[in-house]
């Protein structure tokens, strides 16, 4: 049997790799009797989308700035 | 002639590297400053160190390690003033046979999203990665920011896979429950 324990785990690593059977079987097993664990996995989904929003890695410096940081290390 | 040869290298690196670094450093410290003054430090670093690159490395994987450990540094200087720490959090965890009852997901982390475009989400968001202890946060950060393969987390942290999978989930965990306490109040 599953608890909500495995069944939260299980549902981070789902999304990266394949469950073997039994775990996909209990996972889904847990969920149809979980409202909590449907709840986690609403949540988690959320955080994700969220993570990816607020971090978009697109902030760029300035070619004045670069142009500092180069100006830096040649003086050294 | 070396040294002329490290000058030109370096002002390439700034060119090529420098919006990746100031990314990954801002990312982490939500401080633009202070991740500018990071990454120039990285350069200098690398720099003076460059007779200890081996090249068995990209350079830019190289620099980033440099950079990683100025972002660790930065994180312990905090962590010893920061007050209000989930340190203890999974000393009893969210879990014990099921959801303890104070802790179980309500599902309504979607409806945070609606609010996106609030700055106060983004500090929020930032407050609750900031609180995971720090090889949470650098692994957490690795896989959901960087997108990085798992293995390769796992050799650079030199966990085990199902160390790595119980690490995400605890960070997940931790997150979740900050973010419905900071967002929600309650």
């Amino acid at each position: 049997m599953i608890d909500c324990k495995k069944a939260a785990l299980l549902v981070e690593k789902k999304k990266y790799v394949k469950l073997p059977f039994f775990s996909v079987f209990g996972l889904k097993f847990h969920m149809s009797i979980c409202k909590d664990c449907r709840h986690y996995e609403n949540d988690s989904k959320a955080i994700d989308h969220l993570i990816k929003m607020v971090y978009d890695n697109s902030a760029k410096l300035s070619e004045e700035e670069k142009q500092k940081m180069i100006e830096k290390l040649q003086e050294r | 002639m070396k040294l002329e040869k490290t000058t030109i290298d370096t002002s390439q690196w700034v060119q090529e590297y420098a919006d990746y670094l100031f990314n990954f450093a801002l990312s982490r410290l939500n401080d633009e400053d202070l991740a500018k003054d990071l990454v120039q430090d990285t350069f200098i670093a690398g720099m003076q160190g460059l007779s200890n690159f081996k090249g068995n490395s990209a350079v830019k994987t190289w620099l980033v390690s440099i950079l990683k450990r100025k972002i660790i540094d930065v994180w312990r200087q905090k962590e010893t003033r920061k007050t209000d720490t989930f340190s203890s959090y999974f000393s009893k965890g969210p879990l014990g046979e099921g959801w303890l009852e104070n802790h179980r997901p309500k599902g309504r982390i979607s409806e945070i999203e609606e609010a996106m475009e609030n700055a106060e989400l983004k500090t929020a968001i930032f407050g609750c990665v900031q609180g995971l202890p720090e090889k949470y946060k650098t692994v957490f950060m690795d896989k959901m920011v960087d997108e990085k393969d798992s293995e390769e987390i796992c050799k650079e942290h030199d966990i085990t896979a199902s160390n790595f999978w119980v690490i995400i989930h605890r960070a997940k965990l931790q997150m979740r429950e900050c973010l419905e306490k900071t967002w929600f109040n309650d």
